[in-house]
């Protein structure tokens, strides 16, 4: 569980170097999208949340830096 | 008053690379008139030296040149005297050709005279109303001179300096050679003939030369003083504050423009952000420094902003579509 919450707080620090304070939130939003709550968020379940943070982050980020963003995410373990 | 960052940056960095010139501006100048005042003094010093030197060996040569015309006189007297034994002091003193031996021109202001050795008393001289005097009667008014002729017992040649005064009254340095010629008179006298002249008459030339160096020095002196007031403080010191000027303000331009570029950037983007307008809110900072971080930052800041306003947007059109 702990390995768990810890590898989240990885996940949100990673998306908090480009996406701000709104990182927890946006994470929170692209868990959702992915049909799953972040709480749930395992390396074993990350693709489709990467899939949503790499298609919903150009929004607000270059593609480019989303692309880097979710790939990061992907490669992250606990 | 308000002043901008470049203003200021422009500012300090002309402040600092003027001071240090001015500091060294004002040193150099001292440097060069130390400088051109050293060069005169030790000029001047040679000067002195070359006179003292040119001036101790005229003295010298005169000197020499008075020994030599006491001597010769004392020769003639002798051969006169070899030539006429049977002449008295007396009749030497009567006899015009004896007068002529005896009283020569030496320079332009001596001459030869001749005393008794004995009893110091005159016998020729130059000026008729001194034959007769008694030159003991020197010994108080002046010693040097009655030492000079005191030394001469045993008819030793004898030589020195004493003060005489001229004819205009004024005393001036007097060099005399004594000499007792071999051969005495009809009567037993033994005549001492002695040279004397003024030593300023040998110096003369060195001191016009004196006199002309110091002329030259002075007008060195001048010229240096001028050439070094007009070309350290009008010239050189001027275009180096001036190329110094320009070359600080142009670095300072460009080093001021590189950091007030960016985070005039990051100003106008905020002053956008403030209004509402979230529109191309890219930043193009690629600093490598903390400028760079702070756009970075602010980047986040204007994305998160981003957002939790379209979040907030997206909620409110929730709410008036229920």
């Amino acid at each position: 569980m702990a390995e768990q919450e810890r590898y989240q707080r990885m996940v949100v620090s990673t998306l908090a170097r480009k996406l701000g304070p709104a990182a927890a939130d946006f994470a929170q939003d692209m868990a959702a999208r992915a049909g799953l709550r972040f709480a749930d968020l395992s390396p074993a379940n990350v693709e489709g949340f990467a899939a949503n943070v790499e298609t919903h982050a150009v929004r607000y980020i270059p593609a480019a830096d989303a692309r880097f963003v979710a790939n990061v995410i992907r490669k992250l373990q606990a | 008053m308000r002043l901008s960052i470049r203003s200021r940056l422009v500012a300090v960095m002309l402040a600092i690379s003027l001071v240090p010139l001015c500091i060294l501006g004002c040193a150099s100048l001292q440097d060069a008139n130390r400088l051109s005042t050293g060069i005169a003094a030790e000029a001047e010093a040679i000067g002195a030296l070359s006179i003292d030197e040119s001036t101790g060996a005229l003295t010298a040569l005169g000197t020499e040149l008075v020994r030599t015309k006491a001597t010769d006189v004392a020769r003639q007297v002798e051969i006169y005297l070899a030539d006429h034994p049977d002449l008295t002091l007396a009749d030497l003193q009567a006899d015009p050709a004896f007068q002529a031996i005896v009283v020569q021109p030496v320079g332009r202001t001596g001459s030869t005279m001749a005393m008794d050795a004995d009893t110091l008393v005159i016998a020729f001289h130059e000026n008729p109303g001194d034959v007769g005097v008694d030159l003991h009667e020197r010994k108080e008014t002046n010693p040097a001179y009655y030492k000079l002729l005191q030394s001469g017992w045993g008819y030793i040649d004898t030589a020195g300096t004493f003060a005489w005064a001229d004819g205009s009254g004024s005393v001036r340095d007097r060099y005399g050679y004594f000499v007792v010629a071999g051969a005495p008179t009809a009567d037993h006298v033994y005549l001492r003939v002695g040279a004397t002249v003024y030593l300023d008459e040998f110096s003369a030339p060195a001191r016009e030369t004196q006199a002309r160096i110091e002329e030259r020095l002075a007008a060195a002196k001048a010229a240096i003083a001028e050439q070094t007031a007009a070309m350290s403080t009008q010239n050189t010191i001027l275009l180096l504050t001036l190329a110094t000027m320009g070359a600080a303000a142009a670095v300072a331009f460009l080093v001021s423009a590189s950091i007030t570029g960016p985070i005039r950037r990051l100003r106008d983007l905020a002053d956008r952000v403030s209004m509402g307008d979230m529109e191309e809110t890219a930043i193009e900072i690629r600093n490598e420094d903390e400028i760079g971080d702070l756009a970075a930052s602010f980047g986040r800041m204007i994305v998160s902003m981003k957002y939790y306003m379209e979040k907030a947007a997206s909620a409110s059109e929730r709410k008036e579509e229920a």
